[in-house]
């Protein structure tokens, strides 16, 4: 099994070197991103949070996956259950099969995927007792571009998402329909549990 | 009025301070003043108000050092004592005068030297006898996490009738986010994810709500901070 740590610490670093050296020589901006894609073979990252304070039982989950270009994956989750104040956090990193991959890189170049990109996301509102939330960052073109939704459950019939903003309530459901699947996928990877002091939280950032 | 007793003050918590006498005017209409020789009332002890003191990356935290009055027990402001303020470990943040600010995640110690403390006891007519008192807690820093979203249950499932439950959780998206509940006692009803204590006899009732923000160990596993929080005001 290939472990994908080092070849997404290289991205960080890179990063760091790669924001320095575009203060110095912004005219180069264009061919240096698209390199720093190209080295840092990131296919994605996606970011999740769900949380649900609606019973005396809630449950709060976050998540962040990424997927390289090869196929390695990179995944730390945290799962806290009311009443207990702690959360738990794993971090599993493992390989896509070839055939998982191209399925996977033909769900985001799919136009419903890409006519998500770059699109306004709605605001969470702060009486809200469930909230769904999902940003899909895909490195495509040497860009970053963001697909995303938010799902949000006021916690009165007044303080509804569909009530407040009816046709943003639309758009951002009809986002998650077409992330779903993919999410769907990527939630799905299984791979081998890694020690918290073996790997860094910058891959994940 | 032939005796008693004042307290005098100086609201400055100066190391050195000037005010040595007490005279106080008891008949403004006649005039007739008392005088009368100040007693010295040191502090008993010296600490920080917060311990833990909580800190993170996003900015400084006001502390205070405090102590207690040795004549009425009070705890009072000791700030203006000190003359130097230093961490143990720079490297995991650094203190000035009543401002920590972390530098990374961890622990160190926040230390505040006041070299002329006035000291406990009651000596009339003599000066408060002064020592070297090192004050020094413990700094813990984290994640700053601010408020997403809170909720409000009536009664709370584990009080029962009587009660209400604050639940709510902070974080950022993408970033850390946790959640922590509430139970509290309180005859009312929940207004929106705030919760409003029946009126008394004169009208007046009490609006509780969940505040932010909160701070969170560095793997963003628990909270660090101390205490579920929320405000109370009165109407």
């Amino acid at each position: 099994m290939r472990v994908s740590r080092n070849i997404l610490g290289c991205t960080c670093n890179f990063i760091g070197v790669r924001i320095l050296f575009i203060a110095l020589f912004p005219a180069l901006l264009p061919a240096i991103s698209t390199a720093a894609e190209d080295e840092g073979g990131r296919l994605l990252l996606l970011k999740e949070l769900r949380l649900d304070i609606s019973s005396p039982l809630g449950i709060t989950q976050t998540g962040c996956v990424v997927v390289t270009r090869q196929g390695d994956f990179h995944i730390e989750r945290r799962v806290q259950k009311l009443p207990s104040q702690v959360a738990t956090k794993t971090i599993d990193e493992g390989s896509m099969t070839g055939e998982q991959l191209a399925s996977l890189k033909r769900s985001l170049d799919a136009a419903e995927i890409r006519a998500l990109m770059g699109r306004q996301t709605l605001r969470t509102s702060t009486e809200s007792d469930r909230l769904e939330q999902v940003d899909l960052q895909i490195y495509q073109d040497g860009r970053v571009q963001h697909a995303g939704y938010v799902i949000w459950h006021g916690d009165s019939p007044q303080s509804q998402m569909d009530a407040l903003y009816p046709q943003q309530a639309r758009e951002e459901r009809a986002s998650k329909a077409a992330l779903d699947p993919i999410v769907l996928v990527i939630d799905g990877l299984k791979g081998k549990s890694i020690a918290q002091g073996e790997t860094s939280q910058r891959d994940c950032q | 009025m032939t005796t008693g007793a004042y307290q005098l003050l100086n609201l400055a918590d100066a190391p050195a301070p000037a005010l040595y006498e007490g005279k106080v005017v008891t008949d403004k209409t006649f005039g007739h003043a008392t005088y009368g020789c100040m007693i010295c009332c040191g502090y008993r002890g010296a600490f920080f108000d917060q311990n833990p003191i909580i800190a993170n990356l996003s900015g400084g935290t006001l502390f205070n050092a405090i102590g207690y009055n040795a004549c009425g027990g009070a705890k009072t402001f000791l700030n203006g004592y000190a003359t130097s303020w230093w961490s143990d470990n720079n490297g995991i943040v650094t203190v000035t005068p009543r401002t920590a600010t972390g530098v990374n995640f961890g622990s160190a110690n926040a230390n505040a030297d006041m070299p002329n403390l006035p000291q406990r006891g009651i000596y009339d007519g003599t000066s408060c006898p002064v020592q070297d008192t090192l004050d020094s807690g413990p700094v813990n820093v984290g994640r700053k996490m601010p408020l997403i979203t809170s909720t409000c249950t009536s009664p709370s499932p584990f009080l029962g009738a009587g009660s209400f439950r604050l639940q709510a959780s902070w974080g950022t998206f993408g970033g850390c986010v946790l959640s922590d509940l509430k139970d509290i006692p309180g005859n009312g009803k929940c207004n929106g994810n705030c919760f409003d204590t029946t009126p008394d006899a004169s009208g007046h009732y009490l609006h509780y709500c969940v505040s932010g923000p909160r701070t969170a160990n560095s793997s963003c596993t628990q909270f660090i901070d101390t205490g579920f929080p929320f405000t109370s005001v009165k109407f």
